[in-house]
């Protein structure tokens, strides 16, 4: 792959540069660069990457399972799928709305046990992957996570019913889920709902622009744009913090939350720690069988390697030819 | 899987492109710097070496690109070695010049995208704003940087929103959220990056433009 850049900014360390498309990066420093000069870069020319393949470490080959151990893994994994799409619908009676804006903003439809059925993020600030996380779990369980995932408050908290004739929980079962975090409450009727999806507007937002001007709302907008930005999780973090933890790490998170088989990232990370635990099994197992069987030498393998490496290097009389 | 393509000169110009990055590998490793295709010398010559591999290449003698590798690394030797003699003539040229004799002396390379580029750094500036945080803030999905690009040029076409950005030295987010029909939080997710891009629109700095714009690719 190689890309062309426009050189912006030198470094000490590295320069900057800048992709057809707009994307800046962050690539090595080389003796000559200039700003303004336009460049081709290779992958390994990228800050931080690894060197170019030079051929001496072979890459890592992953086996693939046997037939019937991918069989049983496909199989386990369609089972753990369908648990963690049909538990969470058995009670799916859409009782109120829940909508909470900080510095992100997320929307929650709940059931009467105020168990998240559906989760989306009205200004799209929140990962799908993320929001699939929320859903089947109760409002107490997702606060402290909703705190790291919205950032710092106040929380403008608004809730209204999702049918005329349903009820809405109530301020105080609200504030005794927030607790000391410092939030203003708008309980809603079903119409403010609809009028907020009709102007494109987050519920709490709306409720604000009918009580606050203009001026006071870029107040607040400019009090989140000074604080910290909430680390809100991407599919490649979560990737990065799972690839962190072990099987029996990964079979107790799934436990407890068996919406995480709906992430992508969470999913990748545990299928390849059940076919390296598969490897490990057969890996001891080929052990066991070898200590069993008596030696028998096999350099069949060096031999051929030795072939190919002499098929690498271009005679000497080829380089002699060179020098005209 | 790349399609291999028959070692003979009728299909140079498909060898070449097939093997691109081996060839702007070897020349930057043989220099040690960055290739501008269009302007080193360098990478003309790897592309003659490159096609006198081609033309010589036994099939039975080993890899090609070993043997490639080899040629042009060759060729390459052979031009430094005459570009460092030059030098050594130039430098008797400066002596000569020490002593009083007249030289011209060559005028230096000018670049306008050069230009361009420190002007956006110095408007930037005006900004509270710098290069390294426009990449760190740039979004990194390609969706989302498109959009953030089409919401700066949308902007910067709108006198309003251009005058209010100079006046409080930052993105207004909510008339850019209103002029691209999308929610503020989106806006103010990229507005470093709408902010930055905005500028090179309203400065018409033409070069980064069409860098932004992925036009250059296309035209050649």
């Amino acid at each position: 792959m190689v890309d062309k850049v426009v050189i912006l900014s030198l470094k000490p360390d590295y320069a900057l540069a800048m992709k057809e498309g707009g994307e800046i990066l962050r690539i090595r420093r080389k003796p000559g660069m200039a700003v303004g000069d336009e460049v081709y870069l290779l992958p390994e020319d990228l800050y931080g990457a690894a060197a170019a393949p030079g051929g001496t470490v072979p890459p890592h080959r992953r086996r693939a399972l046997p037939q019937h151990a991918r069989r049983w893994t496909a199989l386990a994994a369609m089972l753990a799928l369908v648990i963690a799409l049909v538990v969470p619908q058995l009670s799916m009676d859409a009782y109120a709305v829940v909508s909470i804006d900080a510095q992100q903003s997320v929307q929650l439809t709940v059931d009467e046990a105020n168990r998240v059925l559906t989760a989306e993020s009205p200004d799209g600030t929140l990962p799908i992957a993320v929001l699939r996380q929320l859903r089947g779990r109760s409002l107490s369980e997702l606060i402290p996570q909703l705190h790291t995932l919205l950032g710092s408050g106040p929380f403008l908290i608004a809730y209204a019913p999702t049918e005329p004739t349903a009820s809405i929980p109530t301020e105080a079962q609200l504030r005794s889920l927030f607790g000391d975090a410092s939030a203003v409450y708008f309980s809603c009727e079903e119409q403010d709902l609809r009028q907020a999806q009709a102007q494109d507007q987050t519920l709490p937002r709306y409720m604000l622009s009918l009580l606050l001007d203009e001026d006071a709302l870029d107040l607040l907008d400019d009090y989140y744009e000074q604080q910290d930005p909430p680390d809100t999780p991407d599919e490649e973090g979560a990737e990065q913090r799972y690839a962190s933890m072990g099987l029996p790490a990964l079979l107790d998170a799934l436990k407890q939350n068996p919406a995480l088989l709906q992430s992508e990232a969470f999913r990748s990370v545990f299928f390849d720690r059940l076919e390296e635990e598969q490897d490990r099994i057969e890996d001891a197992r080929e052990d066991a069988d070898e200590d069993d069987a008596p030696d028998a030498p096999d350099d069949d393998e060096d031999d051929d390697e030795d072939e190919d490496d002499d098929e690498d290097v271009p005679d000497e009389d080829d380089a002699d030819d060179l020098d005209d | 899987m790349e399609q291999d393509i028959e070692l003979n000169l009728e299909h140079l110009d498909a060898l070449v492109e097939q093997h691109l990055p081996f060839l702007i590998r070897t020349v930057s490793k043989a220099t040690g710097r960055y290739v501008q295709i269009e302007h080193d010398d360098e990478f003309s010559i790897a592309l003659s070496a490159f096609a006198e591999a081609v033309e010589r290449f036994d099939g039975e003698r080993g890899k090609f690109l070993s043997y490639a590798g080899l040629v042009i690394r060759s060729r390459l030797a052979t031009y430094h070695e005459r570009e460092a003699r030059q030098h050594r003539q130039q430098l008797s040229l400066e002596q000569l010049q020490e002593t009083g004799q007249d030289v011209p002396e060559p005028d230096p390379c000018y670049n306008p995208l050069r230009e361009e580029i420190l002007e956006f750094e110095a408007e930037l500036r005006k900004f509270g704003l710098s290069l390294e945080d426009l990449a760190a803030q740039a979004p990194k999905h390609r969706d989302t940087r498109s959009h953030a690009i089409s919401a700066a040029e949308r902007s910067s076409r709108d006198e309003a929103i251009v005058s209010q950005t100079y006046r409080k030295k930052k993105l207004p987010i909510r008339p850019v959220a209103l002029l691209c029909r999308c929610s503020e939080k989106v806006i103010r997710s990229s507005k470093v990056f709408i902010l930055g891009t905005m500028l090179v629109f309203v400065c018409r700095f033409s070069g980064l433009t069409s860098w932004i714009q992925e036009t250059r690719w296309k035209h050649g």
